[in-house]
């Protein structure tokens, strides 16, 4: 009896601290009014307490279709909570909670006012939530003097961005990118983890068949068995969108793929996405303080904050939502997916964004940025808008028509690496992708379609 | 046997309470999902505004990690029940508005369906 006594109490103990974002119980309560249940484990907020000063938060935005009509956003006049623990900001088409205190498993009810009411007829109405990052107002330090094409001041040493306007170089460069580009120094939210496979199919199932053929992954029409694929299960199926890597013809199943990041993501993809959601692109400087924070930068470091990486390279539960690897990192090598020599195994695709992290997981070994957004530097290139772009950016407005000062796949470069980009850790070696402030690919063009792009936004 | 079950149940507990303590050691934890959710219901709208129905249309629920669901409504108004996907009843503890489904659950579909003034809301739940 007590044996038995034990194993439960160890189980419990061993599952109490899994992360979850849910979205419960989605009720109309009129034509005016929807409550929405949301639930997350892991919630903190260090803000006016200490450092980091940071929170994490979900971000919720609404959807509504009426029969033969396209999908609209519903935006918020007002929204009230249940509970005391959590407080609400309006934002562009949606809104974003985040907790006053710290609980592994935060439940609540919010009730939200519509700014438009639902008009007569039969609606079909969707809640998405996704977790966001909240990376606080504060100087940062940009470049790291020796990667590739980096950031930095005119002698090419780390720049100190403190939102004073001052002329940023790219190394071996004598006239300045930009000369008063402070982004990044003001308080943004950013995506916990990358754009997800199931996330990206709810978007392609939501917006009008036309548009959700041009913005699908090109690779969704080969077979789902086909390598070049490199881990995209989006397929279609009976005019629906979904994931299937099970191959079994019926999406969405819980070992179909949904969770693993969305792969093949062009720019326009990508800014459609955003748009949709009510979020915005992050910027290259922005990047480089959700990865290093406030910290002094170390020649050639990762996201994670040092020089060293472990290889993600066995897959287990593959495809669900507990998508992870049998490698661990360690105090000094953080965890990610990257690419080996040729000869050795390594994974041919992206894997679930936030795979890394687990109940006891510290920055390092969770292969983390410094506020606690996964797979910075692995997994997929993010897309960020360049560091000679100085312009506020606006939130989308929930159509994927985005904004014309998000500019275009010229505008941005692809920063991070990938589960493709070769890591040797020795510092010498010329190709180092990952590195926080690597930037060889600055002429690359993000309007090709391609197995290691992905991305992320931002509030 | 049992001083080892001991150590790890109170390693494991330690975790927790540090966890809970070292706040920023919070930012690099978790286990599964991708950061994104979503659900979906389908109302109809009267001439006045309201609801009209959206009973007995099965809406889906994930259950929580204690098996339980949250509900809007005061369940108080509610006669609650909750079935296996075959048929057989499954016990639940009412707590303020949650049902926790109570016993050895597999993995698989539930029903839980709240009934009133003759109307029946139901809700499938997946545990996954």
């Amino acid at each position: 009896m007590k044996y038995r006594l034990l194993m439960i109490s160890l189980f419990i103990s061993l599952v109490a601290n899994c992360s979850n974002l849910q979205v419960g119980e989605v009720r109309i309560l009129n034509h005016k009014q929807i409550s929405v249940n949301l639930g997350w484990s892991q919630c903190w907020n260090l803000k006016g307490r200490r450092a980091p000063f940071n929170h994490d938060a979900v971000y919720l935005f609404l959807k509504g279709k009426q029969s033969n009509t396209e999908s609209i956003s519903l935006p918020m006049a007002s929204v009230s909570m249940k509970s005391t623990l959590v407080s609400a900001k309006l934002k562009s088409v949606g809104v974003v909670f985040e907790t006053e205190t710290q609980d592994t498993a935060l439940r609540f009810t919010a009730i939200i006012d519509l700014v438009t009411p639902l008009s007569q007829g039969n609606w079909d109405i969707s809640a998405y939530a996704l977790e966001m990052v909240y990376i606080p107002e504060g100087s940062f330090w940009l470049g790291d003097s020796l990667s590739n094409n980096t950031l930095g001041g005119k002698n090419g040493s780390p720049l100190l961005i403190d939102g004073n306007p001052k002329p940023i170089f790219q190394i071996g460069d004598t006239n300045a990118l930009s000369n008063n580009n402070t982004s990044g120094f003001s308080s943004f939210y950013l995506m916990k983890q990358e754009i997800s496979q199931a996330s990206y199919t709810d978007f392609l199932n939501n917006i009008s068949k036309e548009e959700a053929e041009v913005l699908a992954p090109s690779i969704f029409t080969f077979p789902i068995a086909d390598s070049r694929r490199n881990r995209c299960f989006i397929t279609k199926v009976n005019g629906k969108f979904g994931t299937d890597a099970n191959q079994n013809g019926i999406l969405d199943e819980w070992n179909d793929g949904g969770s693993v990041a969305c792969n093949w993501l062009t720019n326009k993809q990508l800014l459609a996405y955003l748009s949709w959601a009510g979020l915005r692109p992050f910027t290259e400087l922005e990047f480089e303080k959700a990865c290093r924070g406030p910290l002094k930068p170390k020649a050639k470091e990762f996201a994670w904050g040092t020089q060293y990486a472990t290889d993600a390279n066995t897959i287990t539960q593959s495809g669900t939502s507990a998508e992870k690897v049998s490698e661990i990192g360690n105090d000094s090598s953080g965890l990610t997916n990257h690419a080996l020599l040729a000869g050795n195994l390594y994974l041919e695709g992206p894997i679930r964004s936030g795979f890394e992290f687990f109940r006891t997981s510290n920055r390092v070994i969770a292969g983390a940025g410094y506020h606690g957004n996964a797979d910075l530097s692995g997994n997929l290139w993010e897309q960020c808008l360049k560091g000679n772009i100085n312009t506020t950016l606006p939130l989308g407005n929930g159509t994927t028509n985005y904004p014309i000062e998000w500019g275009n796949a010229n505008d941005y470069i692809p920063r991070g690496g990938a589960w493709l980009s070769l890591v040797f850790n020795i510092l010498g070696y010329g190709f180092r992708d990952l590195a926080t402030s690597d930037r060889f690919y600055i002429d690359y063009d993000l309007n090709e379609s391609r197995g290691t792009i992905g991305g992320r936004g931002a509030l | 046997m049992i001083k080892l079950l001991i150590f790890i149940v109170c390693l494991g507990f330690a975790q927790n309470a540090f966890a809970q303590g070292l706040g920023e050691q919070s930012a690099y934890r978790g286990g599964q999902g991708s950061g994104y959710a979503v659900n979906k219901v389908t109302v109809t709208i009267g001439p006045n505004g309201d609801v009209e129905s959206d009973f007995a249309k099965p809406q889906n629920q994930l259950l929580s990690e204690n098996n339980a669901i949250l509900f809007t409504d005061t369940l108080g108004n509610y006669t609650v029940s909750a079935f296996s996907s075959e048929g057989k009843q499954v016990k639940f503890l009412i707590k303020n508005n949650e049902v926790q489904l109570l016993g050895n659950l597999k993995t698989g579909i539930y029903w839980v369906t709240l009934a009133r003034s003759g109307k029946k809301e139901v809700y499938k739940v997946i545990k996954g």
